[in-house]
């Protein structure tokens, strides 16, 4: 490839370099002239809407938008004259005068919007234009995302978030002129939308308080908030995250922009489901007294648990560990392993068949966001790894990538896909198919997750390598990414602890007189364990069950002693993800109540 | 055999005001007296006297008929077919003259006219392709695609000086040679068929009276550039339009002059209609490719230009039905006789739309050069009733107007800049001294305010700003600074909207102000409309004088404020309930109501802010 | 299609709208006044018309007029060539004026024992 030409040009006044096919606006920043935006976004098509970034070019009467206006070598940029400043003046306050932009009622709680921002660069302390404020409705419909029409500037950061980086195009502006209107789906309200995945990227997007997090609304400016990084646990991506807290509770959760992986962007359940809903917390240590649970101190739960440990033989001992446990927890069964007959991981559905040869997938994303052919094979990427499946849906809609779903459930993802079958069911013409679609595949990847994990499913596997290795590559072979389900499965594997594909039959090997169950922050507790056929009459068999879990649940009604986890946002530590990065953790809040972290509980109580 | 042929039109505005009753009731007449064998009833496109509808023709003799009506046909077909004279009732009166004129080439109307672009309109079947073949059609295309290359076609149209119709005047012949060189696969043209301008219907009529001109035109600039796909985008409100193009595709289709290897080379073109919802917007290029593509019609920045990145991303030239439809003379012509027309600048002939206080409205084709006066006094006809010539609104909603004193300076694309106003699609909205100057601007920023796609703040919040400030001025409210806060923002928004709709918006204020400016002051300081146009300004009486006692006033009246004086045949209109709608005064026969603005002092109490600041009544 | 199809399609077709044109040689025009219908005008025509049809005469314009003014020598016709030539025909029939066309409009030559007169004025400017 031919390196982009440099250019030179002046901007006000100041040598400034380029190369060829770059906005004007990006050789400013490059070289430290700042020139206002508000339509803008780094990562987003230019709009050219707002009319903020507006510059002239020496020699021409008219004004351009510097966001869109490619620079020309030799030109002479300026970007702060008074007649630039006067224009961008009358635009913003134009922009006051059009609709409710009070701040003292506004849900908005990035602190200081950017529409605000301009104002005070602008220095607009009164709008000599009558305040037109059309009455429009507030659309609190959706579950954790709101919609306030009245603080619209109409930007389209959304609308472009919405379409470029989630893939959805949910969002778009209906009507006309002063009457324009976002609108989600075909005018529908928010709780209505058959495709808004509440990524929440458009909230994140927002310049003004239109769109905000519900649960966020009113809790005040998220600047006066502390911040802290960490990586989400609740998929094998590891998306970075900025948590906001204040006062010991969360205010709102944003992806970390600065994060190699997810660049800023997020899923439903990272963004919200962690937090926006209650869910009920173990808040003490608890130990079964005359059938019922009561709380008691830490001190009295472990020497309950030590004494049952020690009347019980170590063959009859057992411990289940959740894959969302830390890096740091998982170094921490070396030390208590030796107590243990067998420590099995309760993976998810499916999960262990991916488990029992962990790969890491170096560079994963990186070769998805290059992608020109896509092909899926047994993951969920719209159900589990939301941010995966943004990065197939904007593959497919903005570069034209080919799309092959071999699935087990159907998603939204079959929408955009040129095929799209079920595992099971292959004919020859399937096979003709897929040479059609990527036989001029330059740079293919193949994805799959647990539910490739059967014979049909490993055959097919290998033939597709085979099919995507001879059409790209240059002969070399094609390394497919696999894609587990759960957090931190691939560690937990790669430590040595057995996945567990069907848990009756690892419980009734032998019968278990001690069992430890580390549920972790499992959403729910760790009671999906008793949904797997005959489980329950398995553990009911059992007399001394110790559960390790945040969140109430039915598993803690069989426990006999039930120990009180900290929560994602309660963790420090690392995590790898499915490419094998090692990502931190990093704790925004101290433990609910008596709550301690995995890794701490685990030493205390089998040190 | 047939003897004579009666053209009746079947555009948009005859089709209005009845013409396919009068042909079915022609071809009734026809029947009956035995003359369906010699006379054939043609339907043809716009002849451009649509306020003269349905009109129709009689060749060979050449006699032009107005308001053929369903009631006239029997006596039409007696006295002009049977007994062959002229009948008179329909025949057109010169405004001017007064005297009847019997064909075409009497009428000032058509006999200033330069027909290039129009020159087969109302003269041919525009369903019939044979008839366009009769006079030339497709012989340019088979001329350019058996013995010219592209380059040739291109310098050709170079020479020609045509420019585009669309408004802006960009050279033609320059924009195909940018197209031709854009180095990327496929490229498409588009024809630009989104007519949006109130008032105007020159690309209608072109479509619905010689279609086949603006598909030939297409295919020889494909050729020239290099396209094989064109896209003729139209809105959805012009359906006959439609229904014509869709007719003239499917037979060129069929006689081989669209599809594959045309006139046995190797060119391949194809056509497709693409039917807009009718957004003013659209007409705007970038608006126009979105809309095509089938997204929301909102325009782009450009760069990227569409010839270099257009339709789907490809290079796309589009241009106006009415350039399209001048291709083929200037190759059958050639590009020295094309030259030969018009100014130095500005080559060829326009299509206008004349409209308003005019006495001749319609469709008029004038070689550029011609003034206005010319224009509006000759070809119009001059001003209806004796009324005095106000201004003259040029280029559509967002041109500005122009008055009595420049009215010599010849029509082309910089003389109406350099005005203020443009040249646009070639509307011409005569006003007289009836209109209120700043009434006219409040209707034109209303139309810009209501086009608006919204997609950047000075026009979507700007022309809603203006709009506000010019409705409280005409309501009488408006304040000292207004004019001073009316300029600020026409100046911002023309410089800052990101498309020509928002860059012209502000130009009828802009011009009014300029030329007009003691309408606005006479609104602000005076409280007065001077045209009597401002409703809110606005004070009616009855003179007693001139009274006849009928009471067609007092029953017209909505609010009933008038009453008959005891013990008169008079009649008394009470002010305080008044509102000013005006019914009394359509309704009186004799005169006797009066409409007056009299201004404060008079009717309102002069404002206490305006006593303070010592303006006089 | 190719250049040659599209010229011969085009005389046809001009052929069809040549009235619009307003280029014939001949103008044949009838005295259709009331003593001219009575005199059976009509019949003289719709003879007239037939026969150019069936010769495939094309360059014959045919118009109506009011009374002429010769009562008694109805049905009247007048041709006239483009050159001005002028000739008018009293008391055609039907018969005759199929022989008109033969003779006349297709040969040039004046039929004498119809013919009545016969000028000959320079061409009218229009």
């Amino acid at each position: 490839m031919i390196a982009p030409k440099e250019i030179t040009l002046t901007i006000d006044g100041k040598a400034c370099r380029g190369t060829q096919g770059q906005t004007i606006l990006q050789v400013a920043g490059a070289n430290g002239v700042e020139i206002p935006t508000l339509c803008w976004l780094k990562h987003l098509s230019p709009w050219g809407g707002c009319r903020v970034c507006i510059v002239e070019i020496q020699g021409s009467p008219k004004v351009v938008p510097s966001c869109s206006t490619p620079a020309m070598d030799g030109s002479a940029i300026i970007t702060n004259s008074p007649r630039l400043q006067g224009l961008r003046r009358l635009t913003v306050e134009l922009l006051f005068s059009e609709r409710n932009h009070f701040c003292p009622m506004c849900p908005m709680n990035k602190g200081d919007c950017d529409l605000q921002q301009q104002g005070y660069k602008f220095g607009i302390d009164s709008i000599r234009y009558p305040y037109l404020y059309p009455s429009l409705p507030l659309d609190l419909s959706g579950k954790y995302l709101g919609l306030d029409h009245n603080r619209c500037i109409l930007c389209t950061r959304c609308v472009r978030t919405c379409d470029e980086v989630e893939g959805v195009h949910t969002l778009d502006i209906g009507n006309r002129g002063v009457k324009n209107q976002i609108v989600v789906d075909l005018n529908v309200t928010f709780g209505m939308s058959t495709t808004c995945t509440s990524c929440g990227a458009c909230v994140t997007a927002c310049p003004t308080g239109a769109l905000f997090d519900k649960a966020a609304a009113f809790h005040g400016p998220l600047v006066k908030c502390r911040q802290t990084r960490t990586t989400c646990s609740e998929c094998p991506v590891g998306c970075g995250l900025v948590v906001y807290t204040k006062d010991d509770r969360i205010v709102d959760v944003f992806g970390d922009a600065e994060s190699p992986v997810n660049r800023g962007h997020l899923c439903r359940r990272g963004r919200y489901d962690t937090w926006a809903e209650p869910r009920p917390r173990i808040r003490q240590p608890m130990v079964r007294r005359d059938g019922k649970l009561v709380p008691t101190s830490w001190g009295d739960a472990t020497r309950t648990i030590r004494t049952l440990i020690s009347a019980s033989n170590d063959w009859q001992n057992a411990m289940l560990i959740s894959p969302r446990v830390t890096n740091e927890t998982i170094r921490a069964l070396h030390g208590i392993g030796v107590r243990f007959d067998r420590i099995g991981a309760f993976v998810a559905d499916k999960e262990a068949g991916i488990c029992t040869s962990p790969e890491f997938s170096t560079d994963a994303l990186v070769r998805l966001q290059d992608a020109d052919a896509i092909v899926l094979v047994g993951a969920e990427p719209s159900r589990n790894q939301g941010v995966i499946a943004a990065k197939i849906r904007t593959a497919v809609r903005r570069r034209g990538a080919r799309l092959v779903i071999l699935h087990s459930r159907r998603s939204d993802l079959d929408t955009y896909a040129d095929i799209s079958v079920p595992v099971v069911s292959l004919e020859r013409k399937f096979w003709k198919q897929v040479g059609d679609v990527l036989g001029s595949a330059k740079r293919p990847v193949l994805i799959y997750g647990p539910a490739a994990m059967s014979a049909v499913g490993v055959t097919i596997l290998d033939r597709l390598i085979k099919t995507l290795s001879s059409a790209g590559n240059g002969g070399e072979m094609l390394a497919p990414i696999q894609l587990p389900t759960s957090t931190n499965s691939l560690a937990l594997a790669a430590a040595g602890v057995e996945p567990v594909e069907d848990v009756s039959t690892w419980l009734a090997v032998q019968p278990l007189s001690f069992l430890h169950i580390v549920a972790s922050d499992e959403p729910d507790g760790g009671a999906r364990l008793l949904k797997e056929p005959h489980v329950r009459p398995l553990l009911e068999q059992i007399d001394n069950i110790v559960v390790q879990a945040s969140y109430e649940s039915e598993l803690t009604q069989l426990a006999r002693v039930v120990l009180p986890a900290a929560i994602w946002c309660e963790k420090s530590g690392t995590t790898t993800n499915f490419e094998g990065r090692t990502l931190p953790l990093q704790a925004a809040l101290p433990p609910t109540g008596e709550a301690r972290e995995d890794k701490a509980i685990l030493e205390m109580v089998f040190a | 055999m047939i003897r004579s042929h009666i053209l009746v039109c079947t555009g948009t505005g005859c089709t209005s005001s009845g013409s396919l009753a009068a042909r079915d009731a022609l071809l009734a007449e026809l029947k009956k007296h035995g003359l369906e064998n010699e006379i054939e009833v043609v339907e043809t496109g716009c002849m451009g006297r649509c306020d003269l509808g349905p009109v129709s023709l009689v060749h060979p003799d050449g006699t032009f008929y107005k308001n053929v009506v369903v009631a006239d046909v029997p006596k039409l077909v007696e006295e002009h077919f049977l007994k062959g004279r002229p009948y008179e009732k329909l025949l057109p009166q010169d405004p001017k003259t007064q005297h009847a004129v019997l064909t075409q080439a009497d009428f000032t109307f058509f006999n200033r006219q330069m027909r290039i672009v129009r020159d087969n309109c109302g003269v041919i079947d525009p369903e019939n392709i044979e008839e366009y073949i009769a006079r030339d059609g497709y012989s340019a295309l088979g001329k350019v695609l058996t013995s010219m290359t592209p380059e040739q076609v291109i310098e050709e149209i170079k020479a020609s000086g045509l420019r585009g119709r669309g408004g802006a005047g960009f050279p033609t012949g320059k924009k195909w040679e940018i197209m031709r060189l854009a180095p990327d696969f496929p490229k498409y043209v588009v024809c630009n068929a989104d007519e949006g301008d109130p008032g105007a219907f020159m690309n209608r009529s072109v479509l619905e009276g010689d279609p086949h001109s603006v598909i030939e035109g297409m295919a020889i600039g494909a050729y020239a550039m290099g396209s094989n796909r064109g896209f003729v985008y139209i809105r959805a409100e012009y359906g006959l339009a439609v229904k014509r193009l869709h007719i003239a595709i499917e037979q060129a289709y069929k006689s081989g002059l669209l599809g594959k290897k045309i006139f046995e080379t190797d060119f391949n073109f194809d056509v497709e209609v693409r039917i807009g919802a009718g957004a003013f917007v659209c007409g705007e290029e970038t608006a126009l490719m979105r809309s095509v593509e089938g997204r929301r019609g909102q325009p782009q920045p450009r760069p990227p230009f569409p010839a270099q990145r257009g339709l789907w991303g490809k290079p796309t030239n589009i241009n106006n039905v009415e350039t399209w439809a001048t291709i083929r003379p200037i190759i059958l012509k050639g590009a020295k006789w094309f030259s030969s027309i018009g100014t130095e600048k500005t080559k060829g002939t326009k299509v206008f739309c004349l409209a308003g206080k005019i006495n001749n409205t319609g469709v008029a084709e004038l070689p550029f050069g011609t003034t206005l006066r010319e224009m509006i006094f000759e070809v119009g006809g001059g001003i209806p009733n004796g009324k005095k010539f106000k201004a003259v609104q040029t280029g559509g909603p967002s041109g500005g107007v122009i008055p009595e004193q420049h009215l010599d300076i010849p029509v082309e694309y910089e003389s109406l800049q350099k005005l203020g106003s443009i040249m646009g699609s070639g509307g011409m909205v005569v006003m007289d001294e009836d209109s209120c100057m700043v009434d006219v601007a409040r209707f034109f920023m209303e139309f810009c305010c209501d086009e608006s796609c919204g997609k950047c703040p000075p026009c979507r919040v700007g022309t809603r700003q203006m709009l506000t400030i010019l409705e409280r001025i005409c309501n009488g409210q408006g304040e000292l600074d207004d004019i001073q806060k009316l300029q600020d923002l026409a100046a911002m928004v023309k410089d800052t909207s990101l498309c020509g709709l928002g860059q012209t918006a502000p130009n009828p204020v802009l011009t009014t102000l300029r030329y007009f400016r003691d309408e606005y002051e006479a609104h602000i300081l005076d409280r007065r409309c001077p045209a009597r146009v401002c409703r809110e300004l606005l004070h009616f009486e009855i003179d007693e004088a001139m009274c006849k006692g009928c009471s067609i006033c007092a029953r017209a009246c909505p609010v009933q404020t008038i009453f008959k004086i005891d013990g008169q045949k008079k009649f008394r209109l009470e002010p305080e309930k008044c509102i000013r709608c005006g019914a009394c005064f359509d309704a009186c026969r004799f005169d006797a109501v009066r409409k007056t603005s009299p201004g404060i002092g008079h009717v309102h109490e002069p404002k206490a802010e305006l006593a303070a600041e010592g303006v006089k009544a | 299609m190719n250049l040659d199809e599209l010229k011969k399609l085009k005389e046809k077709a001009q052929r069809q709208v040549a009235l619009r044109e307003g280029n014939k040689k001949y103008r044949v025009v009838f005295s259709m006044g009331t003593s001219g219908i009575a005199a059976g005008a009509r019949e003289v025509m719709t003879s007239m018309l037939d026969e150019l049809d069936k010769r495939g005469i094309e360059n014959v314009e045919v118009a109506v007029t009011g009374e002429i003014g010769l009562v008694d020598a109805e049905p009247i016709i007048r041709i006239e060539e483009k050159s001005g030539e002028k000739v008018t025909y009293a008391k055609v029939n039907p018969e005759a004026a199929r022989k008109i066309v033969a003779e006349h409009l297709q040969k040039g030559k004046v039929v004498d024992g119809l013919a009545v007169g016969k000028i000959k004025e320079p061409e009218q400017k229009k």
